[in-house]
């Protein structure tokens, strides 16, 4: 009786065993566990000019994956903090192409990268490349401002300072007044 | 001008010593329930403002989006007035203006009081005051807030030297008149701060030079002050502040209120101090038309500033335009413009209502309308958005009107104390004024100068009139 009941409980986990093996052969069959990525080679682009970036989403069997949204992004550092700069998202093709606009705003080899951050269907993917950029400087300035000579706090505090000399000179003037009035009384005898 | 002899001129100025001498010693009932009305009103501003305290910015209708409201509406208002003291104490003494003389010590009065109420505007606004050293700690020269703080300190050092410089001679006089009949501590106020003054050749030339000194330096340091306090506004990246010509504007707006509130101070002080013999119907008059000199001023930055950007609509400044002349501000805007500026300008331009009620009146309206010019330019200049949403919108709260009254509360409360312990007109300067009037025309009567009038004209005496001071 105890061997037959152990036999049962047995040949119950063989099942549950296959049929885990099962739903994950069938899973792998529709690319849920090698969901690929791959971004494709940009044109060369230029300053200020728009041009187009493009991603691929395959599963793992190479099926297209349409319906999928692809966010395309790039290192950035303002100031002493870096971090991804997110240039736009857009959503994959019949084909499992998603296509991105973008204005390049500094010359040479930028590293870009496409994310796919994955759903209940298939797994994030991700993707890095070059993009080639030519053209002229940068659309904007590492530096901000128009360095003038003389023009700095130098000057403020010039200008602050000869006024506030003046205040000094003032005041000076001031105690002058009282030293005159205390000596002209101690001469002619009297109390203010 | 009628000639008087020497005694007559003495007798004058013994009836001016008695007449601006008598506030110092004498309080009637009024004054003190005036003065219980102020505090009591100034007390709930201080409610107000340790609500304020205690419960954080949330209780006023300030928010992300429209951070500025009618503290910094308040603090631009009463930089603004400030100018009073420096327009018609030092442009007209540098100008030698003789009719400005019995004015001056008001007007300088108001600068130093609208300053210090003005400048704890930007505290009350930061919500955390203790945060302040930060401002100094970590500021940036580059900042405006910065070149702020810088020209509002400096402006009201030298406001309180160039208030302080003339009233030695009549702290003087107090000490040397007032002495038993007045309490102890005012006795020591007055000797302290005479410093010693006996009007000694040397007392005089030192006075002499120190005025001089301040009375060319101030003008320049009032000027930036207004032109920086612009571009706190003009500096930032928002469409309706975006004005090249702010500073002069401000400036221009600044001295225009500013002449209003001496007028309005002035008309009360002369009615409650009798001081007909000494701020006659002509002061009014000649201040008025300077209201309305500086009303056509404004009226015409106006036009310049609105016809361009109307013209073109270019951009956010479309929004902004229409938010003033038909949106949510259109109110405050065009009372502004009616009875800000027309109005004030057709009163004193008529002749039939020019009159000391008349300037009086065209004050307070242009008192009002620039409080709310600084209102719109503040409110309306944040409330357009930057990026593309709905215009935020503010209705200032119960804690904003308190703190509001408060503050002019404080301002008048601190006035009707001073008037209290120091002579409300320049006693020296309007002697020597009246003497050399005087004088002038005795010598016209006694042919002294006979066939000669022209140089006895004041105006053709440079030297004897840029030497008055040097008579204290």
């Amino acid at each position: 009786m105890r061997r037959f009941v152990f036999r049962r409980i047995a040949l119950a986990l063989l099942v549950a065993g296959l049929g885990w093996l099962l739903a994950a052969a069938v899973s792998l069959a529709q690319g849920g566990g090698g969901t690929v990525l791959e971004l494709l080679p940009a044109p060369l682009g230029e300053v200020g000019q728009k041009l187009t970036l493009r991603a691929r989403l395959t599963d793992g069997a190479g099926v297209p994956v349409p319906g999928a949204e692809v966010v395309f992004q790039r290192d950035a550092s303002f100031m002493n903090y870096e971090s991804e700069l997110v240039l736009g998202r857009a959503v994959t093709d019949a084909q499992g192409i998603a296509v991105l606009l973008y204005s390049p705003r500094t010359e040479g080899e930028t590293p870009v990268a496409a994310l796919f951050r994955g759903n209940a269907q298939y797994a994030p993917a991700s993707a890095s490349g070059v993009l080639p950029v030519r053209g002229g400087p940068a659309l904007y300035r590492e530096e901000a401002g128009v360095r003038i000579p003389g023009v700095n706090v130098s000057l403020l505090v010039g200008v602050l300072g000869t006024v506030w000399s003046i205040y000094f000179i003032v005041v000076t003037l001031i105690t002058l007044i009282t030293r005159e009035g205390a000596k002209e009384l101690a001469r002619i005898g009297g109390e203010p | 001008m009628e000639p008087v002899g020497p005694v007559a001129v003495a007798e004058y100025r013994e009836r001016l010593e008695k007449r601006v001498l008598a506030p110092l010693t004498s309080t009637g009932k009024g004054y003190y329930l005036l003065v219980a009305a102020l505090l009591a009103v100034v007390g709930w501003g201080a409610y107000a403002y340790f609500t304020q305290l205690r419960e954080g910015l949330i209780v006023t209708a300030m928010r992300d989006r429209i951070s500025w409201g009618l503290y910094i509406t308040l603090f631009v208002f009463f930089i603004g007035i400030s100018h009073a003291g420096t327009l018609i104490s030092a442009i007209l003494r540098v100008s030698k203006a003789g009719w400005r003389v019995p004015v001056t010590r008001m007007a300088e009065f108001i600068t130093v009081v609208a300053l210090s109420v003005g400048a704890l505007m930007p505290l009350i606004d930061m919500g955390r005051p203790d945060r302040l050293q930060n401002l100094i700690l970590f500021g940036r020269w580059q900042s405006p807030l910065i070149w702020d703080i810088l020209a509002i300190t400096t402006y009201l050092t030298g406001s309180i030297l160039y208030l302080y410089l003339p009233l030695i001679p009549d702290l003087a006089l107090a000490r040397d008149r007032l002495s038993d009949v007045v309490a102890p501590w005012k006795r020591g106020f007055y000797r302290i701060l005479s410093v010693g003054w006996i009007g000694t050749d040397n007392q005089k030339r030192y006075l002499v030079i120190a005025m001089t000194l301040m009375m060319l330096v101030i003008i320049p340091v009032a000027v930036s002050v207004h032109t920086v306090v612009s571009w706190i506004f003009g500096m930032t990246l928002r469409e309706p502040w975006n004005n090249p010509m702010f500073g002069a504007f401000f400036v221009a707006g600044a001295i225009y209120s500013g002449i209003a509130t001496i007028v309005i101070v002035m008309a009360l002080l002369r009615k409650v101090y009798h001081l007909e013999e000494y701020i006659t119907p002509q002061h009014f008059i000649n201040l008025g038309y300077m209201l309305a000199g500086f009303a056509l001023i404004m009226i015409y930055f106006n036009l310049l500033e609105f016809v361009t950007t109307g013209y073109k609509l270019a951009g956010e400044g479309e929004m902004h335009f229409r938010e003033l002349f038909t949106g949510s501000l259109a109110p405050v805007f065009w009372f502004y413009t009616l009875g800000g500026m027309v109005l004030p300008a057709l009163i004193i331009v008529v002749p039939w209502t020019r009159s000391i009620l008349g300037v009086v009146v065209a004050s307070v309206f242009v008192d009002i309308g620039m409080w709310m010019e600084r209102y719109f330019i503040v409110v309306g200049g944040l409330r357009l958005p930057t990026m593309p949403y709905e215009p935020a919108t503010y209705f200032p709260s119960w804690v904003e009107w308190s703190i509001m009254a408060g503050a002019f509360a404080g301002f008048c409360l601190i006035i009707a104390v001073v008037v209290k312990v120091l002579p409300i007109i320049s006693v020296w300067e309007v002697a020597e004024h009246y003497e050399d009037e005087k004088v002038i025309a005795r010598k016209d009567a006694e042919g002294v100068l006979a066939g000669r009038l022209v140089a006895q004209h004041p105006s053709s005496r440079p030297f004897e009139r840029s030497r008055e001071v040097e008579r204290p």
